[in-house]
């Protein structure tokens, strides 16, 4: 019973920081509802023994998100955000379309029984795929933050420098 | 209710569900960004649940999970740099214009 508490309470920070970071105007409240999925899915990934994801997405995610809440007040010159918003016709079918896909998907995953094999998991296997049979995959990994780094540095140079 | 595969699934269903809504209703470069990044995380979830219960005696579920993570944090990185460097030309970064 308590671990379907704290899963509910995980979810319920899940659910809550979506829909506030797909109805909010203000960049600030954007980026708390997008730490509140972050708590939510960290802790689930908690319980289903994928600690390693979690502790990526506590360090690294709410660093880069930190870095956006002090842009955002940096771009916003600390005043509130008012952005127009857009046409009805785009609201209407953006929620028709999440709609739509949400019940099929649910319908599918209703439908189908999954087969559960009892084993324990280990971070000793996941350190062995990483470094043996997903190495490439690895060092792609590096060079993409390497590229992605160097890229928004170029990008954000000051012209005449 | 911890132990049932459906219910992290649908939680999942609904992150992309509503992540392809705030692609399309919001009108802010960073709320296109976050709501992006919501379908990330569903998909990082989808790939860890499915680990987790269904093939169990493997880490690939985790392992691809980490890949999507790392690859989210980089593209969020680089586009993040390009919305400033927009902001810092245009001083808006409101797509309706």
């Amino acid at each position: 019973m308590n671990n379907d508490l704290i899963i509910i309470i995980y979810m319920l920070f899940s659910v809550a920081g979506s829909i506030v970071v797909v109805n909010s105007k203000n960049h600030i409240h954007m980026s708390i509802g997008y730490i509140a999925v972050i708590s939510g899915i960290t802790g689930i990934m908690f319980y289903i023994n994928a600690g390693i994801i979690a502790l990526i997405l506590l360090l690294i995610h709410t660093i880069s998100v930190v870095l956006i809440i002090s842009f955002g007040i940096f771009a916003c010159g600390f005043q509130v955000i008012v952005i127009k918003t857009k046409e009805r016709f785009a609201k209407i079918c953006g929620f028709l379309s999440a709609t739509i896909l949400f019940l099929v998907m649910t319908m599918i995953l209703l439908k189908n029984d999954f087969i559960i094999i009892n084993q324990m998991n280990s971070y000793k296997l996941f350190g062995e795929l990483l470094t043996e049979k997903y190495f490439l995959l690895l060092e792609l990994i590096a060079l993409s933050i390497l590229i992605a780094v160097t890229g928004s540095v170029i990008v954000l140079r000051k012209r005449g420098e | 209710m911890y132990n049932q595969i459906h219910i992290y699934l649908v939680l999942s269903i609904f992150m992309v569900s509503c992540g392809i809504y705030g692609v399309i209703r919001q009108s802010s470069l960073f709320g296109m960004l976050l709501s992006a990044k919501i379908i990330f995380l569903a998909a990082a979830l989808n790939f860890s649940v499915f680990n987790h219960f269904i093939f169990k005696d493997k880490g690939d579920g985790n392992l691809f999970s980490f890949v999507i993570v790392i690859f989210s944090i980089s593209s969020m990185i680089v586009i993040a740099s390009f919305i400033l460097a927009y902001y810092r030309d245009n001083r808006n970064i409101d797509t309706d214009l």
